[in-house]
């Protein structure tokens, strides 16, 4: 059993009809009773919920308040490859992009680690392209030890492997992992992956379920904004995220909302998400689930960001290179994605306090189980 | 002749009898009860064949109200 | 409708069957409940008073029984109980309940987990009577039971929804029915629950004790009713701070 059984009945086409039908009076009883709610959800996700901004805005700060406190979790990405058997047309890591490969040996991790180290982060995501031949398990297993001796919480965002593979990764000290579905819509998923085992939309549906079953601590979900209409795939991810918590209760769960961004010979998106929209998203989630970790990037403006801080959003990363080797030597033309708050870590952390919130580099709930 | 206990009464039977036939002499629905023969539960469709034996300890339970 | 392992239920009232005076006016408060499914114990039949029979007027009056394992003080008394009322009433259904303390007949929690793995994997359907204790009620549904049933308050009582903050964690996050038992005192007390979200409720001291019990099964028939209609059509917002600045998201204007 899988999220793909239960994908299967959920009636897609309906819903995309009743989130454009939505009236203000929906949007009402769904500010009544948003939690756990997934009729509320989608209420709170349409058009008719715009006007409600911000009420729902107050609603979702007083509940990351009441849940979180004044901390906000700082993390930082790091590149470990950009090799990729995959082609998207939104990643500049994809195959055909004429790039410059590279894929960090030991020596050249321990050189980014020692930056990130250096500005104080004990929360780390590793990031790769998707290759399994060269950027596999034995690469990951090989890495990550070194990688824990560093950091007491690490995350990875690679491609879907088996649960055993997991299995494997959770006992050298994985605590997350990032397994973003892109689109929840099979046509569209399958028009923007048109090479590699990315294609197999199936076995990444089922990829957060192979997760929760290896023990991972922590997981999260994430849908490329722009990809199809951003608000059914909100509302997809809201269902897997129900689904999902109801199933392995004993896990933790974080979104990201990454909005699709230019890249090297990337696309333009098919359906623009305002800002208005992310602030929508933000809120409709933190309604929906108040314990919800929810991470915004550097792919957002400063200015953005800063406002964002006390809408719902727990995790920031800030300082973030995209690039493989790209803390230690800055501007070698391998970017995944464009950043547009390049902001040093200390200027972000002087805004977050200014703004009354507090900095923290550890994830604490990991760090007390490690001991 | 052998001695039996059912519900910690004893009992003693001059001639061989089946659990059934034990039952129906309590004046017992047979439909209504539940027998337990030696600490274990008997199923129904085997008290026509099992006959009691000499110090077999015999409960029989029915459902009464509760909540 | 209400749909327990492979059976619906038209009504989201369950009943006991102890403590009325007589068993004449036990069937008729049945029967005016609606209810579908009524709770029996089981005992060691008394030969010299013989034994009264419960069955016979409760099959006739075409309701499902619910067996439970009271009086058993551990897993494995519960899980004999529970082999007994198969073989006697010819049901897999068992109401799992564990009270090793006589005085609140509170339910032991770790010999119910226990009991209740044993019994789904003989192939019982498994409602386990518990606290309102959301982890249990997830571990117990991990292990296959059927139905979880969270106390309101001691069996009894009357006190109403004492564990209600419980209930409502335990109603959101589960996967099988959950059924409210014990003590519920007055049709109310069952409305609530039922517009919190409860799949049904079981109600016996509160309709046997009164000095009514057939027209308060009745109360309790409606109360059900009404409570359950109040929950599918969304309960009204408490209260509304208007908002006329917009100090959060004003910076999207700009």
């Amino acid at each position: 059993m899988s999220f793909v059984a239960e994908f299967a009945n959920i009636p897609r086409d309906k819903l995309l009809l009743d989130l454009y039908s939505c009236t203000a009076q929906d949007v009402e009883r769904a500010l009544v009773s948003p939690a756990g709610n997934l009729r509320s959800l989608l209420a709170l996700l349409s058009p008719a919920a715009e006007p409600y901004i911000e009420t729902m805005a107050q609603q979702s700060a007083a509940l990351t308040r009441q849940r979180f406190g004044a901390n906000l979790g700082l993390y930082l990405p790091l590149y470990l490859s950009n090799l990729c058997a995959n082609e998207c047309d939104y990643c500049g890591f994809s195959m055909s992009n004429k790039l410059k490969r590279k894929t960090l040996n030991e020596r050249e991790l321990m050189a980014e680690m020692v930056i990130i180290k250096d500005r104080g982060f004990d929360s780390i995501l590793l990031v790769s392209g998707e290759h399994e031949a060269k950027v596999g398990i034995d690469y990951f297993k090989q890495m990550l030890p070194l990688v824990k001796k560093q950091f007491s919480h690490v995350a990875m965002e690679v491609q879907p492997m088996s649960e055993d593979h997991y299995r494997q990764l959770v006992a050298l000290g994985l605590d997350a992992v990032m397994m973003y579905q892109e689109t929840y819509q099979p046509d569209t998923y399958a028009n923007h992956h048109t090479r590699g085992k990315k294609q197999d939309f199936v076995y990444r549906l089922a990829t957060p379920d192979r997760i929760a079953a290896a023990g991972v601590d922590k997981m999260g979900l994430g849908v490329l904004l722009g990809l199809d209409d951003w608000r059914l795939d909100a509302l997809m991810m809201g269902y897997h995220l129900d689904y999902l918590e109801r199933r392995y209760w004993r896990t933790r769960f974080s979104i990201s909302l990454p909005r699709l961004r230019p890249c090297t010979g990337g696309i333009t998106p098919k359906v623009m998400l305002s800002d208005l929209g992310l602030v929508q998203m933000i809120c409709a989630f933190r309604l929906f689930n108040q314990q919800l970790d929810i991470s915004i990037s550097t792919r957002e403006s400063p200015e953005l960001r800063d406002n964002l801080l006390p809408l719902g959003i727990t995790q920031i990363s800030a300082g973030s290179s995209t690039q493989p080797g790209g803390y230690q030597s800055p501007d070698s033309q391998l970017d995944q994605f464009e950043i547009s708050d390049d902001r040093s870590v200390e200027e972000v952390i002087k805004q977050m306090q200014l703004q009354g919130f507090n900095p923290v580099f550890k994830d604490w709930e990991a760090n007390w189980i490690a001991g | 002749m052998i001695l039996i206990h059912i519900n910690n009464v004893a009992q003693s039977l001059t001639q061989p009898t089946s659990l059934a036939e034990l039952i129906l002499a309590q004046n017992i629905a047979l439909d209504s009860i539940a027998l337990v023969l030696n600490t274990q539960v008997v199923p129904r469709n085997r008290w026509q064949t099992i006959l009691c034996q000499h110090e077999d300890k015999l409960e029989l339970f029915s459902a009464v109200a509760g909540g | 409708m209400l749909k327990i392992a492979d059976m619906e239920f038209e009504s989201r009232l369950f009943t006991g069957t102890g403590k009325f005076s007589s068993s004449q006016v036990m069937l008729e408060a049945i029967t005016a409940s609606k209810s579908q499914l009524v709770t029996v114990a089981m005992k060691r039949i008394d030969l010299k008073t013989g034994l009264d029979d419960l069955l016979t007027p409760l099959r006739q009056a075409g309701v499902r029984l619910l067996p439970n394992t009271s009086g058993a003080r551990n897993a494995k008394e519960a899980v004999f109980a529970a082999e007994l009322a198969r073989e006697m009433l010819g049901t897999s259904w068992i109401k799992l309940e564990i009270h090793p303390d006589p005085k609140y007949l509170m339910p032991d929690a770790i010999e119910t987990l226990e009991a209740a793995k044993t019994l789904c994997d003989k192939g019982f359907i498994v409602m386990p009577y518990v606290h309102a204790d959301p982890v249990l009620c997830r571990r117990l549904e991990e292990v296959g039971c059927a139905a979880v049933m969270p106390l309101a308050s001691p069996i009894g009582s009357n006190q109403g929804l004492v564990t209600e903050s419980f209930l409502k964690i335990i109603i959101e996050q589960a996967r099988v029915p959950v059924v409210i038992d014990a003590g519920i005192g007055a049709p109310s007390q069952a409305a609530r629950a039922m517009e919190l979200g409860a799949d049904a409720v079981l109600v016996n001291t509160a309709i046997a004790s009164s000095a009514s019990p057939i027209v308060m099964a009745e109360c309790f028939k409606e109360a059900v009713q009404c409570g359950r209609r109040a929950f599918e059509a969304g309960l009204g917002r408490v209260q509304t701070g208007a908002v006329h600045t917009s100090p959060l998201t004003g910076f999207l204007n700009t």
